[in-house]
């Protein structure tokens, strides 16, 4: 039986790809940084947090670039950007349907 | 007062959210999960709290980073629960979860998931043996099955897989709850940790009770099996038996013990089963010292439950007069009387029903067995 491979972005799993774009991360930074941007609206919890790194590495959309002391620092792959991008588009498109339906 | 407290589980760790939800209703009645051991979990007396705790697939939060994340979220390590799992709990009602996201969570779960299936397999495998193991020697038996249960002592063995079942219905409803969590998880439902945990350790808590009931039935049963057996000579006999005197049937002042016939051929045995509680089996022979020796062999049963009476009766009919000419008797006092005769044999065979009792006799002689009713009416009225 093959690897079940993630068919749908959750919303933390979104946030926690998007905390990559610009910058590499370690888990925690990742976990402020998405407090923040969603203004306390998302927040991960320890489980969910290295749940997700976890299983962005199984499928290379994240790798880990370096390991100071406690900190595992990770950044976003090719696949990973394209697969946001893709997520983003997907986004853009139910809201633009949205807009286009709201009276 | 002990300042520590020792608890059963009989909620397995794998059903998660139950077992977590048993702990909190410790918590808030004071008892503080401290660790769990092969005899039971042990808590710590406090003052009752509103603790969340949640068990995480052991090894998930392995990292020192991941350790100093969730102790900055008030979420301490309790330590490894059982195989599968670590224990983590926090009193911060403002912290956020240990899991923030369902669906992250069952994948979290995943290769835990797995093997609960394969456990799942096996275990269906296992019950497959089990019936196997006990089944098929009395199926491929050349004895009918009533006929075995009523006769053998090992029948009782039978009684030893409804324990061994038991055990395997709660392995069942353990594994049946993970994955309906999963399930939830899955489909982005947060499984509600409500009172439901108490109507579960109640589910849970039969199968074990029904097997340590039936374990300790099987353990009275296999000593009266063992000890309540016995044998010995019809002359001398001081017990009362059920019996039909062959000298009373043959009513022949000739006929008498044959000499230098092996002791064994007048003889009673007394059988113990849970299906037939009184079972006499009871051997004569006579001789007239000029050729002629009848023989009499009665088995005689007092069934558990009445209704095994009438099948136990076919299947000996069946058994033992297949291949004879059958003819239904009507005898004073008996629902059935059944005799098989074998003219070339000189010989007949006769079944009696009762209630809960069952007689066949095996008569090689020249007498009519039916001839005799006083006699069978007897035989079938003795009380011991």
């Amino acid at each position: 039986m093959g690897r079940k491979t993630l068919e749908l972005l959750t919303e933390s799993m979104f946030y926690v790809l998007m905390s990559l774009l610009k910058e590499n991360r370690c888990g925690t930074e990742m976990a402020e940084w998405v407090q923040a941007r969603t203004k306390g609206r998302v927040r991960l919890g320890p489980g969910t947090l290295y749940t997700i790194l976890a299983k962005f590495q199984e499928e290379a959309l994240i790798q880990e670039t370096a390991v100071d002391g406690r900190r595992r620092t990770y950044t976003l792959t090719a696949e990973g950007r394209r697969r946001y991008l893709e997520e983003v588009a997907r986004l853009k498109a139910c809201l633009d349907d949205a807009e286009d339906e709201t009276p | 007062m002990r300042a520590t407290v020792r608890k059963w589980i009989y909620l397995d760790p794998i059903d998660i959210g139950h077992f977590e939800a048993w702990l909190e209703a410790m918590a808030k009645k004071g008892l503080l999960f401290e660790n769990l051991s092969y005899w039971g979990a042990v808590f710590r007396r406090g003052a009752p709290a509103s603790i969340r705790y949640r068990l995480e697939p052991a090894g998930r939060l392995w990292t020192r980073e991941s350790k100093d994340y969730c102790r900055e979220l008030g979420w301490d390590y309790l330590g490894q629960v059982g195989r599968h799992f670590e224990l983590y709990a926090n009193s911060d009602a403002n912290a956020p979860e240990l899991h923030t996201d369902s669906v992250v969570h069952s994948y979290a779960l995943e290769i835990l998931g797995k093997r609960i299936r394969w456990y799942a397999i096996a275990l269906a495998c296992l019950t497959l043996v089990l019936l196997l193991l006990f089944l098929l020697p009395i199926l491929q038996s050349p004895t009918p099955i009533l006929t075995y249960l009523v006769e053998s002592a090992s029948a009782g063995n039978l009684y030893l897989l409804l324990p061994d079942l038991a055990v395997l219905v709660m392995l069942a409803q353990t594994y049946t709850s993970f994955l309906r969590f999963q399930r939830q998880l899955q489909k982005g439902e947060y499984p509600k940790r409500d009172g439901s945990w108490r109507r579960s350790l109640r589910w849970r808590m039969l199968p074990p009770l029904a097997a340590l009931i039936l374990l300790l039935w099987y353990l009275i049963l296999l000593t009266a099996v063992l000890c309540l057996p016995w044998s010995g000579q019809l002359e001398g006999l001081s017990r009362p038996i059920p019996t039909l005197s062959l000298l009373e049937l043959e009513e022949n002042p000739a006929l008498g013990t044959p000499q230098g016939m092996p002791a064994n051929k007048n003889d009673v045995r007394f059988r113990w089963t849970p299906a037939a509680p009184e079972q006499y089996y009871i051997r004569q022979q006579l001789s007239d010292g000029a050729g002629y020796e009848p023989e009499l062999d009665i088995y005689w049963y007092r069934l558990a439950v009445p209704s095994l009476a009438p099948p136990l009766l076919d299947e000996l009919i069946e058994r033992y007069g297949g291949n004879r000419a059958l003819h239904t008797l009507n005898l004073s006092g008996l629902e059935q009387a059944v005799l098989a005769d074998n003219v070339q044999e000189n010989g007949q065979r006769l079944f009696l029903q009762n209630g809960n009792l069952v007689v066949y006799l095996d008569y090689s002689g020249q007498e009519e067995l039916s001839s005799r009713p006083d006699l069978l009416e007897k035989l079938c009225q003795f009380d011991a």
